[in-house]
């Protein structure tokens, strides 16, 4: 009943351990590089609401319109670093609505009512002129529209404003719906690192 | 005779008549008479266009690292390089060329050559205009949101429009422009307030003129404007705006004359510079066609329209 194994089964246990290991390294394999891991992403230089030399277009809010959730994943952030602290901020202020008895535009631009406006720093009581002024967004009340970004942009701005996609509220979705009807490809995704 | 075939060459001036918006009727009316080319190519600017300065019939243009000297009707009469890209350039009485850069101005002879060069890590970190007052050089410094005024050997003397409860220019778009309007009195533009403001050369404010205002041309639009600002011969004041861009012209006292030029620019044009001649042309650089618009003045009472015409 002992029998010493022959140099057939030898050679057998060799190939199927070879096998098998072949094969787990290649499950090893696909996981890790055969699903594609990344995040959706706004190119901004892409986005005709923050595109330079885009005027006289009409703003587009297809990241506020077409997201699946219920307020879109899409936010605009100002870059406080570039911002230029403006008196009439035309990002904050309507600059075609009437002038009111102080000077200034009467109407908001934001739909959303989604920026504050803070004096900073040392304040001037007799003159508003003279003082800076820091804008600040929202982000429970902004969807992403987009006005505020146009109006920001340069040469009537500094285009310190810009939409970005929050990944911790993004779903993530494979074939996300705002990247379907975005008429300038500018919702891309790109590999996470 | 290379010389002679080179500027030839380079040549070219697009005759065009646009223009008027409108003006009252007793008022010096503007109109687009022609846009000089020349600038732009291999000889001239290939990338940036930023500061221009007229005497005696002469354009001074600086921009990308060199600076241009154009006569009136375009022809290049020389050029020489700047060490750094010229925000500005201003020429003294005495026929000295002052070229604003970033922190430092370069002062050539009439013919290029480099006689002095004034560094003040401190004081002329952005430099954007110079002008002239007896003996003070007056030199605006954007990103220190003031003007500083040096005597002619270039000590340092003060400051104006900071310090005390002057907080300095508003400058989101990082550029100061001023003119001399006589030997004591400056025009500051301060954008970010939507005014021109005057102060003495002792750095004293008197008041100012301009107001934000978008429906109405007589007042300034966007986040800041107006951006650059000149003087004509009769002392009225041009002031250049951008988002849209469009040239204004007031009266000393801040009276709306005129305002004009929109379609001559391209519409993403900001921080144009201007000059105006002896004759009273304004000579505006259009920064991103990189060309200079020259408006010309015109009677009052003459035709407005709005549209462009062919040669």
């Amino acid at each position: 009943m002992n029998e010493e194994p022959t140099r057939r089964d030898v050679l057998g246990h060799a190939a199927r351990g070879a096998a098998l290991l072949g094969m787990g390294g290649l499950i090893g394999y696909l996981i890790k590089h055969g699903s594609v891991e990344g995040a959706w992403r706004i190119n901004v230089d892409q986005c005709v609401n923050s595109r330079l030399g885009a005027l006289g277009v009409d703003v587009c809010d297809k990241c506020a319109t077409t997201c699946v959730l219920a307020l879109s994943a899409v936010r605009a952030v100002n870059d406080h670093a570039a911002c230029g602290r403006c008196y009439i901020c035309p990002a904050y202020f309507d600059v075609n609505s009437a002038i009111n008895e102080e000077g200034l535009p009467s109407a908001k631009l934001c739909p959303r009512d989604a920026i504050e406006r803070f004096e900073i720093g040392w304040v001037d009581p007799d003159d508003p002129a003279n003082n800076y002024y820091e804008y600040v967004i929202d982000e429970v009340k902004c969807n992403g529209c987009g006005r505020c970004v146009m109006a920001c942009k340069e040469p009537a701005g500094l285009s310190s404003i810009r939409l970005e996609v929050r990944h911790d509220l993004c779903l993530d979705c494979n074939r996300c719906s705002i990247a379907q009807v975005c008429p300038d490809d500018a919702y891309i995704r790109e590999p996470t690192t | 005779m290379n010389g002679v075939r080179a500027t030839i060459a380079i040549v070219v001036v697009t005759n065009c008549v646009t223009t008027l918006v409108q003006a009252g009727d007793d008022a010096v009316t503007y109109r687009n008479v022609r846009s000089i080319t020349t600038c732009k190519g291999p000889r001239g600017f290939t990338h940036a266009m930023r500061g221009i300065a007229v005497q005696n019939d002469l354009l001074y243009v600086v921009g990308d690292q060199k600076l241009l000297v154009l006569r009136t009707n375009s022809t290049l009469a020389r050029s020489w390089p700047t060490e750094h890209p010229g925000n500005c350039v201003a020429v003294h009485p005495d026929g000295r060329v002052f070229v604003g850069e970033e922190g430092q101005i370069e002062i050539f002879s009439p013919d290029g050559k480099r006689s002095s060069v004034w560094r003040d890590a401190e004081r002329l970190d952005f430099v954007t205009a110079i002008g002239f007052a007896g003996d003070a050089v007056i030199v605006a410094d954007a990103d220190g949101r003031c003007l500083r005024r040096y005597t002619a050997d270039g000590e340092y003397v003060r400051d104006i429009g900071k310090g005390k409860r002057l907080r300095g220019f508003m400058l989101p778009n990082r550029y100061l422009d001023f003119f001399m309007e006589d030997e004591k009195i400056i025009r500051v533009a301060d954008p970010g307030r939507h005014r021109i403001s005057r102060y003495t050369i002792d750095g004293e404010r008197l008041d100012h003129v301009g107001h934000f205002a978008t429906k109405s041309e007589r007042g300034f639009p966007g986040c800041c404007n107006p951006t650059n600002i000149a003087r004509t011969p009769a002392g009225d004041i041009v002031a250049v705006q951008k988002a849209p861009p469009m040239v204004k012209v007031f009266g000393c006292d801040g009276e709306f004359r005129t305002a004009f030029g929109g379609k001559s620019f391209d519409p993403n044009c900001k921080n144009s510079d201007a000059a105006v001649d002896r004759a009273g042309n304004i000579y505006v650089i259009d920064t991103v066609r990189l060309e200079i618009v020259v408006f010309g003045p015109e009677q009052p009472h003459g035709t407005a329209n709005d549209s462009e015409q062919m040669p």
